[in-house]
């Protein structure tokens, strides 16, 4: 089992990244709570050797992607089940909480929301994020160039109110 | 303000939209308080299984023969895992290849049944109505019901229509008969392709039937790459063991109202004029399958 040390050190390098990309799947400080726990609870049950704090790093960032896209999922599958199939609906935020480009990015679609993190925030080139995630650097490309249409859309003529959200 | 992260990587964007972006994420970075909380809930975790191991433990010491939590131990953890930039995987789809052969029988299994299933019904169809035809027409010929019997079988012409139609209306596993009938000229044009395309690739593999699986024509991927079925001139291109080469994971298929139904994914093989097939489970058909760019709405 992983040293008490061990976890420690790995989840205050990174907890922040983890818990960025969670929130920007769930939309919610709980649900990205939760699901960064969630993340860092595999390494307390399974623990497992990184060759580095990079392959580390691209470790939890799968583990989180994947994790929230089921969680999400269920969700989904939730609501449709208990509410009618005409509810438009889809957020699982409250869209009043958040400024415009805050919401702009939770609304990416779910097949974005990784490259679009690991590319604007963590810096990570195409090849990168490609061998991360597991994709097509191809398509890597289209989801980054979608994304970016999808946000200018949303973003232009709006006034820009950002500020605080937590 | 922003928060630089340990690696140094924080992009420089001199593109004030991408700072904006860069700046929402920013706001998404959990407060210290949040932070301890998680790690303390971690570390109570932490401390609860490392009781609880030491507690199995000594139990076991007594019962020497008895299983150990080691001998459930993950495989994939207790190994270092090489990292050259490429073999990056997360833990649930390591698991999942590791049960690829124990799926891959289990894939082997059910299309043999369903195919059994298939035929088993053509056959008795085919039983069934030469045995009206000799009642009715008072004759007797033997030779004739055989004749009908091989022409009932996948890869032949004129019969297989009819036997796809009898195949889908005694099908346990069609939901939404009238659904299916309404799409019928399709259907038979469907199967009707299928043989034309001729046997080769239909040799192996369950018999055709109505194509109501290509009701879920998408697929996504635990990666988040969505796939779907491949189209010919409009008709659904299908894919048999043959075309088959690495099974890659159980998933869903779904469709544009949010329905849904199990099925596998897998990659096809080489000269195969898609990336992956999609073998669904109910059915047994299978499709070839690509990536594709349309997202489709739920």
């Amino acid at each position: 089992m992983a040293g008490q040390q061990d976890i420690t050190g790995i989840f205050r390098r990174h907890v922040k990244t983890v818990y960025r990309l969670a929130f920007s799947y769930l939309g919610s400080a709980a649900d990205a709570e939760d699901a960064t726990q969630s993340v860092f609870m595999k390494l307390v049950d399974a623990p497992r050797t990184f060759e580095s704090e990079e392959h580390e790093k691209a470790w939890l960032i799968v583990c989180t992607s994947n994790l929230c896209k089921d969680l999400l999922k269920s969700a989904a599958r939730k609501r449709r089940d208990d509410m009618p199939v005409d509810v438009a609906d889809r957020r699982t935020y409250d869209p009043f909480e958040f400024d415009d480009v805050t919401r702009a990015v939770l609304d990416l679609p779910e097949a974005h929301k990784d490259c679009v993190y690991l590319h604007y925030y963590e810096g990570y080139k195409t090849d990168e994020i490609a061998r991360m995630t597991g994709t097509p650097p191809s398509t890597v490309r289209n989801r980054l160039r979608d994304a970016r249409a999808m946000l200018k859309k949303k973003l232009d003529g709006t006034t820009h109110e950002e500020g605080g959200t937590r | 303000m922003s928060t630089r992260n340990q690696q140094s990587r924080r992009p420089s964007h001199a593109d004030p939209f991408d700072e904006r972006i860069h700046a929402a994420y920013d706001r998404m970075t959990p407060s210290p308080e949040a932070e301890d909380r998680m790690l303390s809930a971690l570390l109570e975790a932490q401390n609860h299984r490392a009781a609880a191991s030491v507690a199995s433990q000594k139990t076991n010491a007594s019962q020497p023969y008895a299983d150990t939590p080691a001998d459930h131990f993950d495989i994939a953890s207790s190994d270092a895992i090489h990292f050259d930039g490429t073999d990056i995987d997360s833990v649930s789809r390591t698991a999942r290849r590791r049960d690829s052969s124990t799926r891959r029988w289990r894939i082997a299994a059910i299309s043999l049944a369903a195919c059994c299933a298939l035929v088993a019904i053509g056959v008795a169809g085919y039983l069934g109505s030469s045995d009206m035809l000799n009642s009715s027409l008072g004759a007797a010929s033997e030779s004739s019901a055989s004749a009908n019997l091989t022409s009932a079988l996948p890869g032949e012409s004129a019969s297989s229509e009819s036997a796809s139609a009898s195949g889908a209306s005694t099908d346990a596993d069609t939901p939404g008969q009238s659904e299916d009938a309404t799409e019928s000229s399709d259907t038979e044009a469907n199967a009707e392709g299928q043989t034309q395309e001729n046997g080769e690739s239909l040799s192996v593999g369950p018999t055709p039937s109505p194509d109501k699986d290509v009701r879920y024509p998408y697929v996504t991927l635990s990666s988040g790459e969505t796939l779907e079925i491949a189209k010919v001139d409009g008709e659904r291109v299908a894919a048999s063991w043959e075309n088959i080469d690495t099974p890659l994971e159980e998933a869903t298929a779904f469709n544009d109202i949010g329905e849904e139904t199990p099925c596998y994914v897998h990659e096809s093989a080489e000269g195969s004029p898609y990336p992956y097939v999609i073998a669904f489970t109910n059915s047994g058909e299978m499709f070839f399958a690509q990536p594709t760019d349309v997202a489709p709405s739920e």
